[in-house]
C-alpha cells in the first residue's frame, strides 16, 4: 500500500491534477492571507503576467471582498493579465483579445480600434518590455489624439 | 495526579456527548423539518451540500452553518436558520454580513415555503452590489481538456462562466471554480499525495474568464469546450444567490476523486436545476469532470451550443496546416537564423511563425531565448505594418467532446487459449481509458489505467484463479515535432503473469517500469514509437529474487475509422542482476479491437512470450473478448 501511495504521488506530481490555483479573487487571501492574487499562482508564467503594481492594485483591495475588479482598474488588469495575447493580436489588428481591450475603453468600433493599435503598434507598444499599466495608459493616450476613437470609447 | 485529573475531564467529556446525543436521538429532527415536503427537503439538502442517502455535509467550515450540529444534522440546521434570520443583526460569515444578507438562497427559499412569515427582510447592499457587478444573465459550463502529455491531468477540469447581459465579448465575463489551496511550500510529492488524500482546503473562486483562458489554453495549450445551458432567469438567480452563500462562509477539504473541481460544481449547479433530481447524486467513489458534462448532456435541452476554443497548440497546428512544405521549410529557415527575410511577407506564413514563437514562449517558459524574443518582437513589428486581416479559422474537429467518450470503467469476459489449454477470463477496470480503447473524447492514444484486474477460471480443474492486477499504468504516445519537441513516456505497476514451463503456470511477479522515447504519427491516426527505460520484476520464483536492467519497447498503433484499433508491442527485457546475454526476454502483442458503438468493444489478442535467456517461444496466449463500459 505504502508502494502504491508513493508510485502514485509520483506519477501525480508534475502538474495540477485539477488542483487549479491560478490567479482569482476569492475567499483564498482570508483563509489563508498569504495567498493574494499573484502569490496564489503556481504557474511561472501566470505569476509573470502580474507585475507588483497591479498586485498591490488588486490584490487584496480590489478583489478582496466582493471579487469585482472595479471598473476603473479593468483595463490595466486586462492589459497586465493578457500582455501576451493583446500583443500579438494588436499587432494584426483584430482579434477576441483586441475587441475585449475595446470593451474595456468603451469603445463601440472594435474595428476602428483595432486599425489604431495596429497602426500605432511601435508607439503604443515600443519594446517587449512594456508592463499592462504603461500599455493602458499608451492606449488610453492614443485614443484621445484619435479623434473618432476620442469621440466614441466611452470609458477614457 | 495530572493523569487523574485528565482522565476526570475525558470522562466529562465522553459523558456530556452521551448526553447530547442521547438527547437528540430521543428528540428526533425537528417538527420543521418533518413537515417539509419531500421536494423541498431534497432543495435543502442541496442547499447544505448533502449528497443522496446522506445527512452530512460536503462542506467543512463552520461559517456555513448556524447550528452547531449542522453539519450532520438537516433539520438542526433548518431550525437554527429560521431562528437567526430572525435576528436581523446577527452577523456571520467571513466577513461578519448580517445572516440574511449571506445566505441569501436559503432566505429566498425558507420565505418562498412559508416558514419566514413575519421576519423583516434586512437590506444587503454588498450583497446587491457584488450581484450587480457580475451582471448574469445566463451559464456556461466550460470543460478544459487533459494537459498534453501528461496523463496526471488527464480528467480535465471544469469551470463555470457566468454569461453577462448584453456582453461583446466572453473574456470578459466571471469564471465560478473550485480549487484547492496549496501550501507553496509544498514539494511536489507532499502536493500530490495532499490533494489526493486529503489535506488542502478547497474554495470557490471568481475570476475572470480571460485568466482562465490564458491559464489553460495559451499557457497549458488545452481546448476549452463551452457548453451554453438553456436555464431560467429564476434558476441562474438561484444559482448566484448561492455561490454568494459558500463564497461568503466555507471551504470543503479537498479530494482528487470526489471533492474536487467538478463535484462541488455539480453540486451547486443541482441548486438551480431543482426538477432534475439525481444531478447531485455521485454514482462512483470518484466523480471526474467528464461526468459533470454528461450529465449536463444526457439532460433534454439544457445545453443548447457547444463551442470550441482550441488550444494554442491546436491553432498552430492548424495554420502549419495550410502551408506548404517550401512555406513550412522557410520558416523553420527563419527560426533557426533568428533573421525574417525580406520576401517573407505572406501573411499566413507571418501569422504561423507568430503563432509557432508564441507557442514556443509558452511551452519553454522561462527558456525562451533572448535571441527568440528580439525575433518574435521583429515578427510583429513586421505584422502591424500589414494591414491584411488574418484568416480565422473554425474547422476544428470535436472529437474530443467528453460526451461522446466511453464511461469509465469497464467489464470484460474473455476466451483465453494458453498453449492450447482454454480457459474463461474476467476482466474489470475502474478506469479510465486504455491505449487500446476508443480515443473519441479522449486525449488521443493516452492511457491512464487504474485498478485493473483479472482472473482465470480454469475448467479442467475447476480452479479460478487471478490473471493479472494493474495498480496503475500511464502512457502517453506525442508526436514529436519541430513546433512541439516533446518527449513521449510509459509508466506502469502491475502484478503480472510469470510465464515460465517450470511447473509454475499461474505464478505472478510485481512489475514496475518507466520508460520514455519518441513518437511519431505515419500517416494520420496513428503513432509509431521508441521506447527506452528500465523496468523491475519482483517473484520469489526468480533466481535471487527478482530480475531489474534495461528495457527495450517498439509499438504500432493505428485506428482505422474510428472503429477499429490495432496495436503492434513488442518489449524486449534485459537483465542486469545476473547476465545480459543468457537473461533477456522478449513479449510481442499483437491486439485489435473493434468498437460497434460507444460503451462496447470486441477485442483480439495474440501474445507471445519467450524464454528467459532465448528468442524461443515459450508461451503464446490467443485471447477472444467482449467488454462493456458503464
Amino acid at each position: 500500500m505504502k508502494m502504491l501511495i508513493t508510485m502514485l504521488a509520483l506519477l501525480l506530481s508534475t502538474t495540477a491534477f485539477a488542483v487549479d490555483s491560478s490567479s482569482g479573487c476569492g475567499m483564498g487571501w482570508e483563509i489563508a492571507p498569504k495567498q493574494s492574487l499573484v502569490s496564489s499562482s503556481v504557474r511561472a508564467l501566470v505569476d509573470a503576467t502580474f507585475s507588483s503594481t497591479i498586485a498591490m492594485t488588486l490584490g487584496t483591495s480590489g478583489c478582496a471582498k466582493h471579487s469585482i475588479v472595479k471598473n476603473e482598474m479593468q483595463g490595466i488588469h486586462f492589459a497586465e493579465a493578457n500582455m501576451n495575447s493583446l500583443a500579438i493580436e494588436m499587432a494584426k489588428g483584430n482579434g477576441e483579445f483586441v475587441n475585449g481591450f475595446a470593451s474595456v475603453f468603451g469603445c463601440q468600433n472594435a474595428k476602428a480600434f483595432g486599425s489604431m493599435v495596429q497602426n500605432q503598434y511601435t508607439s503604443v507598444l515600443p519594446n517587449e518590455k512594456v508592463t499592462g499599466v504603461e500599455l493602458y495608459n499608451n492606449v488610453k493616450n492614443a485614443i484621445k489624439n484619435d479623434s473618432l476613437l476620442s469621440q466614441s470609447c466611452n470609458l477614457i | 495526579m495530572r493523569l487523574k485529573t485528565t482522565l476526570y475531564y475525558l470522562n466529562l467529556a465522553i459523558l456530556f456527548n452521551l448526553i447530547i446525543g442521547s438527547a437528540y436521538s430521543f428528540a428526533g429532527p425537528s417538527s420543521t423539518y418533518l413537515s417539509l415536503s419531500e421536494k423541498n427537503k431534497n432543495y435543502w439538502h442541496k442547499l447544505l451540500h448533502i449528497e443522496e442517502n446522506s445527512s452530512t455535509s460536503k462542506f467543512d467550515g463552520e461559517n456555513f452553518f448556524l447550528a452547531k450540529e449542522g453539519k450532520n444534522h438537516p433539520d438542526l440546521e433548518l431550525q437554527a436558520t429560521i431562528d437567526a434570520f430572525s435576528e436581523p443583526n446577527k452577523l456571520v460569515g467571513w466577513f461578519q454580513y448580517p445572516v440574511q444578507c449571506v445566505f441569501r438562497e436559503r432566505f429566498n427559499f425558507l420565505k418562498e415555503i412559508g416558514l419566514l412569515i413575519g421576519v423583516p427582510e434586512t437590506s444587503c447592499p454588498m450583497f446587491e452590489e457584488w450581484k450587480n457587478g457580475l451582471n448574469v444573465n445566463s451559464l456556461t459550463i466550460v470543460f478544459s481538456s487533459s494537459y498534453p502529455n501528461n496523463p496526471s491531468s488527464l480528467f480535465g477540469h471544469t469551470l463555470i462562466r457566468l454569461n453577462q447581459k448584453n456582453k461583446t465579448n466572453d473574456l470578459l465575463d466571471y469564471a465560478v471554480s473550485f480549487s484547492a489551496i496549496p501550501n507553496a511550500n509544498d514539494i511536489g510529492i507532499v502536493f500530490a499525495f495532499k490533494g489526493m488524500f486529503g489535506g488542502y482546503r478547497g474554495l470557490v473562486e471568481i475570476s475572470k474568464y480571460y485568466t482562465k483562458v490564458n491559464e489553460y489554453s495559451n499557457s497549458e495549450s488545452r481546448d476549452l469546450i463551452e457548453y451554453d445551458l438553456n436555464l431560467t432567469p429564476q434558476q441562474v438567480d438561484r444559482f448566484i444567490n448561492h455561490v454568494w452563500e459558500i463564497y461568503q462562509t466555507t471551504y470543503a477539504d479537498y479530494f482528487f476523486h470526489n471533492e474536487n473541481c467538478s463535484s462541488v460544481l455539480a453540486d451547486i449547479l443541482a441548486v438551480s436545476l431543482d426538477e432534475r433530481e439525481g444531478f447531485n447524486k455521485h454514482s462512483r467513489w470518484y466523480f471526474l469532470p467528464v461526468e459533470l458534462i454528461k450529465k449536463i448532456n444526457n439532460i433534454p435541452e439544457l445545453v443548447i451550443k457547444k463551442t470550441l476554443r482550441p488550444s494554442l497548440k491546436k491553432q498552430l497546428e492548424k495554420q502549419l496546416s495550410k502551408l506548404n512544405d517550401q512555406e513550412i521549410f522557410r520558416i523553420k529557415e527563419s527560426i533557426n537564423s533568428k533573421e525574417i527575410p525580406n520576401d517573407l511577407d505572406k501573411v499566413e506564413m507571418l501569422d504561423g511563425l507568430i503563432s509557432y514563437l508564441d507557442y514556443t514562449r509558452y511551452r519553454t517558459k522561462g527558456d525562451f531565448s533572448e535571441e527568440d524574443k528580439a525575433l518574435f518582437r521583429k515578427c510583429l513589428i513586421k505584422r502591424s505594418k500589414i494591414k491584411i486581416d488574418s484568416k480565422l479559422y473554425t474547422d476544428y474537429e470535436s472529437k474530443n467532446f467528453p460526451e461522446i467518450g466511453h464511461d469509465s470503467k469497464n467489464i470484460s469476459t474473455f476466451l483465453s487459449f494458453e498453449n492450447n489449454h482454454s480457459q474463461l477470463g474476467f476482466e474489470f477496470k475502474n478506469g479510465y481509458h486504455y491505449l487500446m480503447g476508443r480515443d473519441l473524447g479522449f486525449d488521443p492514444f493516452s492511457q491512464f489505467d487504474f485498478l485493473t484486474g483479472s482472473f482465470l477460471y480454469d475448467k479442467q480443474y475447476n480452479k479460478l484463479n487471478y490473471d493479472h492486477f494493474t495498480i496503475v499504468h500511464l502512457t502517453s504516445l506525442h508526436p514529436y515535432h519541430f513546433y512541439d519537441p516533446q518527449l513521449s513516456w510509459n509508466a506502469s505497476v502491475n502484478l503480472n503473469r510469470y510465464y515460465q514451463k517450470d511447473g509454475c503456470e499461474l505464478c505472478h511477479q510485481l512489475d514496475l517500469r518507466a520508460s520514455g522515447g519518441f513518437t511519431t504519427s505515419v500517416d494520420g491516426p496513428d503513432r509509431l514509437s521508441l521506447f527506452g527505460g528500465f523496468f523491475s520484476e519482483i517473484s520469489s520464483h526468480l533466481q535471487k529474487g527478482g530480475r531489474a536492467g534495461p528495457i527495450l519497447e517498439v509499438s504500432y498503433l493505428v485506428q482505422l475509422k474510428e472503429s477499429v484499433k490495432i496495436g503492434l508491442f513488442s518489449e524486449e527485457r534485459f537483465s542486469a542482476i545476473q547476465n545480459f546475454k543468457k537473461d533477456f526476454q522478449n513479449i510481442s502483442t499483437i491486439k485489435m479491437n473493434y468498437f460497434p458503438e460507444r460503451n462496447k468493444e470486441y477485442k483480439i489478442e495474440l501474445k507471445q512470450v519467450s524464454q528467459f535467456g532465448s528468442w524461443n517461444i515459450n508461451t503464446r496466449i490467443l485471447s477472444l473478448g467482449y467488454g462493456k463500459y458503464f
